[in-house]
């Protein structure tokens, strides 16, 4: 089960109602049971990884915490962090081979080590209670592709007890809808083109290969920035407010401010624990350069073992050192938004092939056979969709695009809602509804069912 | 507290409110396309025309259970179909019951155990297939539809084999195979669409212990049930591409270790191998080479020792 399967809808409506039943100081119990219960649906193997993760992380922090003198503290500290990232390195080695899949290992990981950190930098007290802990890490909503919490948001909710907003709720349930049409009506019909074009790469034109490539900028963003609304939406229907993960992040019109608006979380993570310990901008300009591509290198390899993913992490960490001068000349501001996407989507091009060889091959194939009278003469740009479903992706796109913009300027869709008349705003959501199970039942079996990010 | 209460059950209400018209939609787009006039049009918003294909096996065991005088059998996999479909209508002494490959063994031996049940003067029985077919085992793609909702919905499942029944209650579960969860999956081409890609994408195939392990346990069957009532058994390869030669000859060993190997063993050996130019497949014959009079040419030269075979051009 995933928080996109058809099983969530009825789970998190029963962990939903007895949730507020159960009395608040046992309600962490109730939400640790339901996280076991919805992770383990994945597999009972995953308890392995996550088990000795919490156990570690648990047993470190509490110990960090009782250590005063500076020397040894240090020490457990730093074993603490190598024990944790052997474990994660032992489960990613074996994740990748195939071996010994623990979902989600990537994600819970990160979240575990800014625990251990927190608590060692004495920002946030160590926890005594383990299940505290253990519902830290595996909180069902991000425990499968984030957002990565920290401590002194999702911990500090889980000691205080979750309690009823009703316009936290009103918020969580737009996003759950947010999240469900992004990935219904844009991730996954776009995933089954995205996939036809890179599994068959050889044959295709090197146009058609432009437009799989840029139709995976789209997919990417709406299947990721679904999860992560899901995950928020899921969290607040719960009473917990959990951190933003993406900000318009194509709006952005350079790749650095990209990243203060892409995967929000990990970006974050990222600055706090490896760019800033590490001495961030302070230490010089060379020095600065190596952070930037310590943080890059990082990312590339969280993201996946492959050396396509360093090309990835190496085009980001160049683009570092293309100039950022924000503009207030809309026209100008909207060919900076394009080209950062342009290269933005160009770096995707290596996250998305299954190998450097073939991101290679097909990049040759952009720049030397691109043949685009041969791809529109023989409709291959249509990648099994037919012309109507493709303009029907395209509106989708074109209304997500608007909703950003929207977004971009500070109003929430939600707002926008309440000033509708109540029949109006309930037969728009019947309509929805009803679009997202067509579109749902269409999809159905060509592979979007889980979320790109799960398998980091 | 109290406000959050009332909060709570406002919200409550409208969630449980929007549930039900969840449940309605999802429910009745279902329900809907049970029958037409909707099911064609819900069908194409839904994109499930790949499962809207008839049961025609069922027919087939109708016509097993239907008593006549004739004296030979010939069952077989869809190839077989191709060769010998329709041949039985100017022949008063043979019934063509051939099916396809998902039907797998234990399909034709099913048929094959209700035709000997209500046909005592049958002589000869002719089971043709592939030998890809012969080694089928069960899957999500196409032996749930095509052998075994066919077999639950016509209470045959109890003919097979206990570990059979067992492998595919517990592939299938034993609430996919009741009659009215059949009834709506054969029906529903939108429901048929949600339950085999679950299944595809959840479940896992239950290997066979050997490649003819089910070969081997269906064809002592048939080989014992045709000793006991005097019936000649024959075991009969279909034409195979040279495309398909590496598969056969990768599964040569495994089939001369089998028991269906030791009692039949020329199956393998007189196979004909016919150009890849004649199929687009693999498989079947097409273009020009699908045409009648091509296909009696190929029964010729495939089964020229078989004089019941040739005769049914």
């Amino acid at each position: 089960m995933n928080l996109y399967s058809v099983f969530f809808v009825p789970f998190i409506f029963i962990v939903f109602i007895v949730y507020y039943i159960v009395p608040i100081r046992y309600r962490y119990i109730w939400l640790l049971i339901s996280s076991l219960v919805f992770y383990l649906s994945n597999g009972y193997s995953f308890v392995f990884g996550l088990s000795a993760c919490i156990v570690l992380t648990h047993f470190s922090a509490g110990f960090i915490s009782t250590i005063h003198e500076e020397k040894r503290r240090k020490t457990a500290f730093c074993i603490a962090i190598i024990a944790q990232l052997i474990l994660f390195g032992c489960f990613r080695l074996a994740s990748n081979r195939g071996l010994f899949v623990q979902l989600g290992v990537s994600f819970y990981s990160l979240q575990a080590l800014s625990y251990i950190i927190e608590v060692y930098r004495k920002k946030y007290p160590a926890e005594t209670n383990i299940l505290k802990v253990a519902l830290y890490i595996c909180f069902f909503p991000t425990i499968i592709s984030g957002p990565i919490e920290r401590p002194a948001n999702l911990l500090k909710q889980i000691s205080e007890g979750g309690k009823f907003s009703y316009s936290l709720a009103h918020k969580g349930v737009y996003a759950i809808l947010g999240g469900v049409l992004l990935k219904t009506m844009i991730a996954n019909p776009i995933n089954s083109m995205v996939d036809m074009a890179y599994s068959g790469y050889w044959q295709h034109t090197g146009a058609v290969m432009l437009w799989a490539t840029i139709l995976y900028g789209i997919q990417l963003f709406a299947d990721f920035a679904g999860y992560s609304m899901l995950a928020c939406g899921t969290a607040n229907l719960l009473g917990f407010e959990i951190a933003q993960n993406f900000k318009q992040p194509y709006l952005a019109e350079n790749v650095k401010e990209f990243w203060d608006r892409w995967h929000i979380s990990l970006s974050k993570w990222l600055q706090d624990y490896i760019y800033i310990p590490l001495g961030g901008s302070r230490k010089g300009r060379i020095r600065k350069a190596i952070n930037v591509f310590v943080v890059f290198m990082v990312s590339a390899v969280w993201h996946g073992s492959g050396f396509q993913f360093i090309v990835w992490g190496f085009l980001h960490f160049l683009y570092q050192f293309i100039p950022a001068k924000k503009t207030k000349y809309l026209g100008v501001r909207v060919i900076k938004s394009v080209a950062c996407f342009a290269l933005i989507d160009f770096a995707w091009l290596f996250f998305r092939a299954d190998s450097l060889e073939n991101a290679l091959y097909i990049l040759k194939s952009i720049f030397c056979q691109f043949d685009l009278k041969q791809t529109t003469y023989y409709g291959s740009y249509l990648l099994g969709k037919s012309k109507g479903e493709l303009l029907f992706i395209c509106l989708c796109v074109l209304i997500a695009f608007a909703v950003e913009l929207i977004h971009e300027k500070g109003i929430t869709v939600e707002a926008l809602s309440t000033k509708i008349p109540l029949v109006v705003r309930w037969t728009i959501y019947i309509v929805l509804t009803l679009l997202i199970v067509v579109i749902y039942l269409r999809n159905y079996g060509t592979g979007g069912a889980s979320f790109i990010y799960a398998g980091f | 507290m109290q406000d959050s209460n009332m909060e709570y059950k406002n919200f409550l209400r409208k969630y449980l409110i929007y549930m039900i018209i969840l449940t309605v939609l999802a429910g009745g787009i279902v329900f809907l396309s049970l029958k037409e006039p909707f099911r064609t049009k819900i069908v194409r918003a839904t994109s499930s025309e790949n499962f809207t294909d008839e049961d025609v096996l069922t027919e087939l065991i109708n016509r097993a259970d239907s008593h006549n005088d004739n004296s030979v059998l010939i069952i077989g996999d869809s190839i077989a179909n191709q060769l010998f479909k329709n041949l039985d209508k100017d022949n008063d002494s043979a019934d063509v019951l051939t099916s396809n490959a998902a039907f797998m063994i234990t399909g034709q031996y099913v048929v094959f155990k209700h035709y000997i049940e209500n046909h005592p003067e049958c002589k000869d029985v002719y089971l043709i297939m592939h030998p890809l077919s012969l080694s089928r085992n069960f899957d999500y793609e196409w032996s749930y539809k095509y052998s075994a909702t066919v077999l639950a919905k016509n209470h045959c499942l109890e003919d097979l084999e206990p570990s059979t029944r067992n492998t595919i209650y517990k592939m299938y579960g034993h609430l996919s195979l009741t009659g009215p969860f059949i009834y709506m999956i054969q029906e529903s081409p939108v429901l048929r669409k949600l339950w085999l890609n679950y299944m595809a994408m959840n479940r896992e195939i239950i290997p066979l212990s050997s490649t003819f392990e089910l070969a081997d346990m269906y064809m002592k069957n048939m080989f014992d049930i045709c000793n006991s009532k005097g019936v000649e058994l024959h075991l009969l390869s279909t034409p195979i591409s040279m495309g398909h030669k590496e598969m056969i000859e990768n599964i040569t060993d495994d089939y001369a270790k089998s028991w269906t190997g030791s009692v039949f063993p020329d199956y393998i050996k007189d196979i004909y191998y016919y150009d890849n130019a004649m199929t687009e497949d693999l498989s079947h014959f097409s273009g020009v080479y699908s045409d009648r009079e091509h296909l009696d040419e190929m029964i010729g030269c495939v089964y020229a020792d078989e004089g019941i075979l040739l005769g049914m051009r």
